[in-house]
């Protein structure tokens, strides 16, 4: 049963509008996305450049795809999906490998950044979010920066929810752990 | 004897939602000194993520795609559609009274010329008028989505 309430209606006629021309409606698509997708594509590729590139890329998709949205979720969660499997697609095209994808140049940014004594745990935090994998920074950022729910996050990664929450844990563990070694590093 | 400890799952379960954990867990964690203290380093850790800055493009992103997109007219079916729909209904009441036109003086012989002529125009009115209205709560709706 397609049951269209709330957000949806509001989704179903911007849609309307978009597949009968209106460009501008699209361009309002874009406003209402534009958040989760970002966290997203910030999560998952690292250069700026690309990341235009694939920003544009997903809502070009998306644009195409339009007439294909059924309304069984969430406008904006249709497109984040997209773009997860965007990023998902630039990633394995680069062989960037999605467990470890630190490159050289990655390295040494992390290294130029000024290493005073008394960081902010907030600044520290960043950097170690940054080394976890592209998928367990998403998840992270999406569950605890966007606010969704497991299920949500599961609809956009095509991942079962059980699956969204055993990546969490383990990905919030190996962050403390990593955060605790770094901290007992600096103090040695 | 050997305390058993809560797992890591569970710590980070009741460092997420204290109050909807089971009971077994807030149970523990509320007595045991060594898993509070993992508790809050979770905490600490979740606090810092929410602090971190918002992701936001340095470019406009809208304004980027819709320039790619095919340029074409947006339709106006919307008016010309009102206009079709009054056409056709006129259509089929004239051509329902011609072709039954017997029984519908049969049914009005009763009634006064003048009186059956208001009758007839206040209708019609009505129906325009609930047709203008419909047209226009329908363009304030999709106006309203225009917020940006």
């Amino acid at each position: 049963m397609n049951h269209i309430t709330g957000n949806n209606y509001e989704d179903k006629l911007l849609v309307d509008r978009v597949l009968n021309g209106d460009s501008h409606a699209f361009g309002l698509i874009i406003k209402r996305s534009e958040r989760v997708v970002s966290h997203i594509v910030f999560k998952m590729i690292r250069n700026a450049e690309d990341r235009k590139d694939v920003a544009q890329d997903i809502y070009l998709k998306a644009y195409k795809k339009l007439s294909d949205f059924k309304f069984e979720s969430r406008l904006s969660t249709w497109i984040a999906r997209i773009a997860f499997n965007t990023c998902m697609d630039d990633l394995r095209k680069k062989k960037l490998v999605l467990n470890h994808d630190i490159s050289d140049e990655d390295v040494t940014e992390l290294q130029s950044c000024n290493l005073t004594e008394q960081k902010e745990l907030a600044e520290i935090l960043k950097e170690e979010i940054e080394r976890l994998p592209a998928v367990s920074r998403t998840l992270i950022s999406l569950f605890h920066n966007a606010d969704m729910s497991y299920e949500e996050i599961g609809e956009i990664t095509g991942m079962p929810s059980g699956t969204v929450k055993s990546y969490l844990f383990r990905a919030r563990r190996a962050l403390k752990n990593n955060l605790l070694a770094e901290y007992k590093k600096e103090d040695l | 004897m050997k305390i058993k400890h809560l797992s890591d799952e569970d710590i980070q379960e009741y460092a997420l939602n204290p109050l909807e954990c089971d009971i077994r867990i807030s149970g523990h964690a509320g007595g045991c000194s060594e898993c509070l203290l993992r508790v809050n380093e979770y905490r600490l850790i979740f606090d810092g993520i929410k602090e971190q800055p918002q992701p936001l493009f340095d470019f406009d992103l809208a304004e980027l795609v819709v320039a790619q997109l095919p340029t074409e007219k947006p339709k106006t079916k919307g008016v010309w559609a009102i206009y079709v729909a009054l056409l056709i209904f006129v259509l089929l009441a004239g051509t329902g009274i011609y072709l039954f036109r017997d029984y519908v003086l049969a049914i009005f012989s009763g009634i006064g010329t003048f009186v059956l002529y208001l009758i007839i125009t206040t209708v019609f009115t009505i129906l325009v008028v609930l047709s203008m209205d419909m047209y226009k709560s329908f363009q304030k709706k999709i106006h309203s989505l225009d917020v940006y």
